[in-house]
């Protein structure tokens, strides 16, 4: 009878810290950019190897107060997605801007002021954990 | 009046370290002011401090004299060491007061320990005991599974350990051999050697820094342990899905209150990890790099705190014998785990280039163990 409680015991421990929910919520977001000055600065998203996603990304600059603004976006959902501002297509040199705070609507995530933008060419939708690309948007 | 004799040389000895520990724990500022000096203010402090009280209260008591002398020529030895390095010999306008004192207990103590000699042979007697024993079934059993049977007198003891342990951040779990020996009159404490192997498992997880002198202000060994944490050097490495499995050799001491209960501590000395390969990201500055082919460091040692290489697992635990044979505890584990990355790295403030980054984890768990 021992035995067989601490069998359980250790099955719900080992079960308990595996199923760790880390997906992203899917309600629809409508953050507000009517006054956020846009720059040139916009690209639309295409699909990774690993999801779809759709919408556009804006950069905007207000006061050197950076904002990145993806528009109407929509993604397929999975684990640990993160918005990345990256020099390449396949992150490896990237400014972390968070998770992605909804895989539809219109969302703003701010970008550190030392960052320069010149060298972040891509908006990425990217499964940190699995290093999964979902989408990318080249912002020209 | 030889008694007398050694009685004052204990109250000397003793007296002048119970005396200061009182600045010691107080944080009076002459004691601050060393131990910043030294690099090992607070827990450097607290903890020589703590190391002075089982010394002065052991040479007090006439059975472990010699080891309470033994523990403060160590201690001594060190400071005055540092008053003839770092600290100098006069401190704050002392008039070297202190090193006086450090010398007449270092002196003291040297003569406690040469009149009470008998106790660490008596000790070193046991531990070379086991030693020859251990040599021997090394030895042995390189040759032959079956000769140790016969040569060893004492009662060996052979335990199959299982734990597993979490916490919020990771799972482990730990599967081990151990072969143990019984010392004292009443053969409640057992000293043992084995082999073990635990896997450390989390979703994502944070690894800093790992080199010693990166990490803490001051790297001598066993000392290391109340060093001051240079956070201003850290960098954090975040592994998307760690896992390593640290095979080591490892050694353990428990002891026995009775029958039923026991508690132990185990350490992991020497070994190997190997595990997958991961992604991880190191951001300095809030600008991050990203590589796939970040691995458990190859090779384990234990060195004591941040000096240690690779992934060593380290358990207390309590122990309820339910049979003969099965035991069940609790076990709290102390867990570093060691990543090397490939093509990123971490610019150090001294100029060189760090590649290896460490987690260390508090983990709560349940083991078993199984006897024969």
């Amino acid at each position: 009878m021992k035995y067989k409680i601490l069998i359980v015991l250790v099955s719900v421990g080992i079960l308990s810290a595996c199923t760790k929910q880390n997906a992203t919520p899917n309600i629809q977001l409508m953050e507000s950019i009517d006054s956020l000055p846009m720059t040139s600065m916009k690209g639309n998203f295409m699909n990774g190897p690993f999801g779809t996603v759709s919408g556009t990304a804006f950069i905007s600059v207000i006061n050197n107060e950076k904002k990145l603004i993806l528009e109407n976006l929509n993604s397929s959902n999975g684990p640990d997605l993160h918005v990345y501002l990256s020099k390449e297509i396949q992150p490896i040199n990237f400014i972390d801007l968070g998770k992605l705070k909804s895989i539809n609507g219109t969302q703003v995530y701010s970008i550190d002021s030392n960052v320069n933008l010149k060298d972040y060419k891509f908006a990425l939708v990217h499964c940190q954990q699995f290093n999964h690309l979902f989408g990318s948007a080249n912002i020209q | 009046m030889k008694q007398i004799g050694i009685w004052i040389l204990k109250i000397i000895a003793a007296g002048i370290m119970l005396q200061t520990l009182y600045f010691k724990f107080s944080a009076a500022p002459e004691s601050v002011y060393i131990f910043s000096t030294l690099g090992l203010e607070p827990y450097g402090r607290i903890g020589i401090a703590i190391l002075e009280l089982i010394a002065s209260i052991a040479i007090l008591v006439p059975a472990t004299t010699g080891l309470g002398a033994l523990l403060a020529i160590g201690i001594m030895a060190g400071a005055i060491f540092s008053h003839l390095g770092k600290l100098g010999i006069v401190v704050m306008d002392d008039g070297g007061q202190l090193f006086i004192y450090a010398l007449l207990v270092f002196i003291s103590s040297l003569i406690l320990l040469w009149i009470n000699l008998h106790q660490i042979k008596a000790l070193l007697y046991k531990i070379t005991k086991v030693k020859l024993i251990l040599c021997f079934i090394m030895i042995s059993s390189i040759n032959s599974g079956n000769v140790k049977a016969q040569a060893i007198s004492s009662q060996p003891k052979q335990e199959l350990m299982f734990s597993t342990a979490f916490s919020s951040s990771q799972a482990t779990a730990s599967i081990g051999y151990q072969y143990h020996w019984q010392l004292g009159k009443k053969k409640r404490w057992e000293i043992g050697l084995g082999l073990r192997n635990t896997s450390a498992f989390s979703s994502k997880n944070q690894y800093i820094t790992a080199p010693a002198k990166l990490a803490r202000s001051n790297t001598i060994p066993f000392l290391i342990v109340f060093a001051d944490q240079l956070t201003q050097n850290w960098d954090t490495l975040e592994v998307q899905r760690p896992f390593v499995n640290a095979l080591n050799l490892m050694t353990e001491i428990k002891y026995h209150f009775n029958k039923k209960f026991s508690v132990g501590f185990n350490i992991d000395l020497i070994g190997v990890s190997f595990g997958n390969s991961s992604s991880s990201i190191l951001t300095t500055n809030a600008i991050s790099k990203a590589e796939i082919n970040t691995k458990p460091s190859k090779f384990n040692l234990l060195l004591t705190g941040d000096l240690d290489k690779g992934s060593l697992n380290s358990e207390f635990f309590i122990n309820y014998q339910l049979s003969k044979r099965w035991g069940i505890r609790a076990v709290y584990q102390y867990l570093f785990t060691e990543f090397t990355t490939t093509s990123i790295y971490q610019n150090a403030p001294d100029g060189t280039t760090v590649y290896q980054f460490r987690n260390k984890a508090n983990n709560l768990g349940i083991g078993l163990s199984y006897n024969f």
